[in-house]
This record gives structure tokens, sequence and C-alpha cells, in this order.
């Protein structure tokens, strides 16, 4: 009889171990692969997984959209970081892939606006580098962001 | 959360898409909160935050008021 609370940990703890070892997010028949678990099993424990909002699964897919922050694929940002590439669906998560890696990065995105001027970002210890100006914006109060989470 | 090359830009996105109430915060702030709010996320005993947390998270960076309220 499976735990579903243990074994979601266990996919977890793999998709984290598959992050840190291949610089990427793991698909179902993976995780299954390195949790000696079935892949139907692994599919449920994601969608309890998506629904603890601990990551996005893919609409239609049920693969990972992003186990925030680090997205599945290409993405509006791009992270350079711990001598890896990469992607981030906001620029919350962009920064968010640096401090999950406790690594300095560079963040590669454009002004949202209509100019879409290309933006970097460069993260290093606590310091900051980029244009001066250049702003984050949540269009929408906290409490709304999981409504629509891959627009916020 | 986008990126905007000035306050003028974020201004213009949000007005054009009628966000009235967007908020945007410095590039520091933005790094200080993605520190607090993903540092262990990689890590075998992360949890996600309770919405306490979350809010407490928030005011220690200044970001208060109804905008960050999760509750």
């Amino acid at each position: 009889m499976i735990d579903p609370a243990a074994l979601d940990r266990d996919v977890r703890v793999t998709i984290a171990d598959c992050i840190r070892e291949r610089g990427a997010v793991p698909s179902v028949a993976e995780v299954a692969a390195r949790a000696a678990a079935s892949e139907g099993d692994v599919a449920a424990s994601f969608t309890r997984l998506a629904a603890a909002r601990t990551m996005i699964l893919r609409p239609g897919t049920g693969e990972i959209l992003s186990f925030n922050p680090f997205a599945a694929g290409p993405a509006d940002f791009q992270v350079r970081a711990d001598r890896r590439e990469w992607t981030a669906l906001c620029a919350w998560d962009a920064f968010g892939v640096a401090a999950a890696l406790d690594a300095d990065g560079l963040v590669l995105g454009r002004c949202a606006d209509v100019c879409g001027v290309p933006l970097e970002v460069r993260l290093a210890g606590d310091a900051v580098g980029a244009l001066d100006g250049v702003v984050m914006q949540f269009a929408l109060p906290a409490r709304d962001w999981w409504k629509d989470i891959v627009f916020t | 959360m986008l990126l905007f090359r000035s306050e003028e830009h974020a201004r213009s996105w949000h007005q054009a898409r009628g966000f009235p109430d967007a908020r945007t915060l410095s590039l520091e702030t933005g790094w200080k909160l993605a520190q607090a709010w993903y540092a262990r996320k990689l890590e075998p005993d992360w949890r996600r935050h309770t919405l306490e947390e979350a809010e407490e998270l928030f005011a220690a960076l200044g970001l208060a008021g109804d905008f960050w309220r999760l509750r």
C-alpha cells in the first residue's frame, strides 16, 4: 500500500536531485525510474504536489511546467547560474533560481512593455547590477497570484 | 512578475492592461524576496511557507498593506 505523503516527499526530493545533478526539471518517466515507483503513481503524486502549490503542471500533459522557480523548457526568462543555463516563468522565479542554487546569477529578460528592450540583471552575493531604473512589477495582489499562477 | 526598463514603462504597461493596483519593486527588494522565498526549495526538508510566515516575510521587506495580504 502506497503512503501518498511519503511518495510525494520522495518525488519532490527526486525532482530536486535531478535539478541539482542534471540541471533540468525531470519528466514523470525519469522520476518514476529514479524513485522506483510506477509512472501512474508518480503522475498522481505530481497532481497532488501541484494542488499543494509545490509546482505547476503543463496543461493537458501531467508533466512539470515549473518546479518553481525552475521552469521546464523554454520560458521568458533565462538564468545563468552555477555553471548552467536555466529558464524561469517570471522575474521573481528567475531571481529565485540563483537563490535556490545559492549561487550568483545573470538573469536575461526583456522589458514587458511595448519596447521589449533586452534587460540583464546580475545577482552577486547581496549586490544587484542592472541598468539604472529597471524595476519588477506585480500586476495582481498577493491573494490572487494562484488564481492564475502562469499569468502571475 | 515582470521586468521593466523603468517605472514609466511599468506604469504604461499596467495602465494599458487595466491593473491599477500593480506594484513595482526595486531589483534589490526583488532579490531579497527571491532569496527569502526560494532559498530552501531544493532541500529535502523544504515546506511551503504558511500564510502567516509569508506575510511576515513580506512585511520584513517593507511589503505592507492590502496588496500584500494573503488572507
